[in-house]
């Protein structure tokens, strides 16, 4: 699915900066999101996702730069649109002093909604405990008060910073439908994480930001399409290095007994043509896993 | 609004309920006492005479036989408007560097309430449970006066609870000002107990050191307990100076508030 395409902006960072001090927070972040995606923001610890989303979301002034949400500045105080905006931080801290429904009760309150049917609906999802008190809950059932806490107003667009950090891989099942939910009803989802792995299956597009910049924004089957792949050939008879001299796409040549052992990027056609030329007789591929991708944008810099 | 009114009332009414006892024990014991100074008014007199010139005047103990000079230099000199001052620096300090402190700032700064809003609903609270303490005072002193004989024109206490109550909402401003500035509640408390315990310290040794002269009119424990209200009444302009040093003081915050960057643990 192509996502870039007469789809509906719904979140739109214009050269978002912020510093604090002469300390660097994020330079110049520019990505948009479309209505019905996740959109998977990744990048190291400290890299700025945190502080690019509490930006737009007006817990930090901007420096410089604009942002908007539903077409609406999301730089200036508006609480018309903050209905529709739904938030787990990174630091999901809660009320300790309340009950898990209590709590939730009390921001649908500050919502000024009556949630109690979706608070239930969500918690008996998540296997979460209403009854007991904040206080008294492991941090993986203080996670899903989190979770319960973004979803339940249904918002229009969801920014999750880390959301999944101490869910068991059942509770991550469950909200990993959630996430398919809304979408499927046309929201929009940035999900923030340090580690890809977690939201190469659930997001379409991601942007990866280091040292506060963005250094790619793509969608996650289009990096597939350009890892770099591990291409071994073996063929009928030992082959040598002059005979790939002239293809395109390859690099890192070995020859070891005979056989090819190379690094392809983009397109094999024209490997596999000269290999089928050569009498290919086996070919084993090994694609770079999207954690390697990542590693080589972040590491190279 | 309500909602957030009551939720600060709930995160508080334990230690609340810990200064209302406080100040109850405070108050019965004070008033248990009375008797035995008003019986033995010579005794008493001639007792208090040997009692340093120093100490006498730092303590404003004036008639201290009577009613209004017993409960001036026992409760309303000191401890009343101390207590109510502490409620307000807790509470106001409290109100959103401990919100910062603890990491829940950042939910509900984004919740569809504006951040003066917040505020508003923490500074009622907090002017409310001073108010609810300075009358509560009063009305045990009410309730207790005819059990001990002690004479005390209900118009003097009142002038005196006004006077408390006025001083814990301009500390409460300082509280919130501090507390907007801050993000760790414990130093956020620290510098608003510092700035009361000096502006005490001076107000107190003012009746011995004349170089505190100069100070003595911008002091605001000078506006609060200066006038001695409970034997001069109402001091009309001592309280308006409390009144609008603590509006402009919680306005300040709110401005300063709204602009600054919500701090994460």
């Amino acid at each position: 699915m192509n996502f870039t395409n007469e789809r509906e902006v719904t979140v739109r960072f214009e050269h978002l900066t912020k510093y604090y001090g002469t300390t660097r927070g994020i330079e110049d972040v520019t990505f948009d999101v479309y209505r019905g995606e996740v959109f998977g923001f990744l990048g190291p610890n400290g890299a700025g996702k945190t502080t690019a989303i509490r930006t737009v979301l007006g817990l930090i002034k901007a420096t410089s730069g604009n942002a908007q949400i539903l077409g609406v500045d999301a730089l200036k105080p508006n609480s018309e649109l903050r209905r529709r905006i739904g938030y787990l931080p990174g630091i999901a801290a809660t009320y300790d002093n309340y009950t898990a429904r209590g709590y939730l009760q009390f921001i649908a309150g500050m919502r000024n909604l009556d949630l109690s049917s979706a608070i239930l609906n969500l918690g008996e999802r998540l296997d979460l405990d209403l009854e007991q008190q904040i206080r008294g809950l492991s941090k993986g059932n203080r996670q899903k008060v989190s979770v319960v806490q973004a979803f339940m107003h249904s918002p229009d667009v969801l920014f999750l910073d880390e959301p999944t950090s101490g869910l068991d891989p059942l509770v991550q099942r469950e909200f990993e439908k959630l996430l398919d939910e809304t979408i499927q009803r046309g929201a929009s989802v940035i999900l923030s994480s340090h580690v890809l792995s977690e939201v190469e299956h659930l997001a379409h597009r991601i942007a990866i930001i280091d040292k506060g910049r963005i250094v790619l924004i793509d969608e996650i089957a289009a990096l597939k399409n350009k890892a770099r792949k591990k291409v071994d050939l073996i063929f009928d008879k030992p082959v040598s290095y002059s005979d790939f001299e002239a293809v395109k796409n390859i690099e890192e040549i070995t020859i070891v007994n005979g056989a090819l052992k190379c690094v392809v990027s983009g397109s094999e056609y024209e490997l596999l043509r000269r290999a089928v030329e050569l009498n290919v007789t086996e070919v084993r591929t090994q694609e770079s896993s999207l954690e390697e991708i990542f590693m080589d944008f972040v590491g190279s810099r | 609004m309500r909602i957030l009114f009551l939720k600060t009332w709930r995160d508080h009414w334990k230690s609340c309920l810990a200064w209302t006892l406080t100040l109850t024990f405070l108050i019965v014991i004070q008033m248990s006492i009375f008797p035995s100074v008003s019986k033995n008014k010579s005794t008493m007199q001639s007792f208090l005479d040997t009692f340093p010139d120093t100490i006498r005047k730092i303590f404003r103990m004036q008639d201290y036989t009577s009613g209004p000079g017993f409960l001036s230099t026992e409760l309303y000199s000191m401890m009343i408007p101390l207590l109510i001052i502490a409620v307000g620096a807790t509470w106001g300090a409290g109100a959103t560097a401990e919100e910062e402190d603890e990491g829940t700032a950042d939910l509900l700064f984004t919740l569809p309430i504006s951040r003066t809003r917040i505020l508003i609903s923490k500074i009622l609270a907090t002017v409310s449970a001073i108010s609810i303490l300075g009358f509560l005072a009063m009305a045990l002193i009410l309730i207790l006066r005819g059990r001990v004989d002690m004479e005390i024109a209900s118009d003097k206490l009142l002038a005196a609870t006004f006077s408390s109550i006025s001083l814990g909402i301009f500390f409460t401003g300082i509280s919130f000002v501090v507390g907007a500035f801050s993000r760790r509640k414990g130093a956020a408390v620290g510098v608003v107990t510092g700035i009361a315990l000096v502006t005490f310290l001076i107000y107190s040794l003012s009746a011995l050191v004349e170089n505190f002269d100069s100070i003595t009119p911008y002091n605001p424990m000078q506006w609060g307990l200066g006038s001695l209200p409970l034997f001069n009444g109402f001091d009309v302009p001592g309280i308006l100076k409390l009144l609008a040093g603590g509006v402009v003081l919680l306005v300040m915050a709110v401005v300063v508030f709204d602009r600054k960057d919500i701090n994460t643990p």
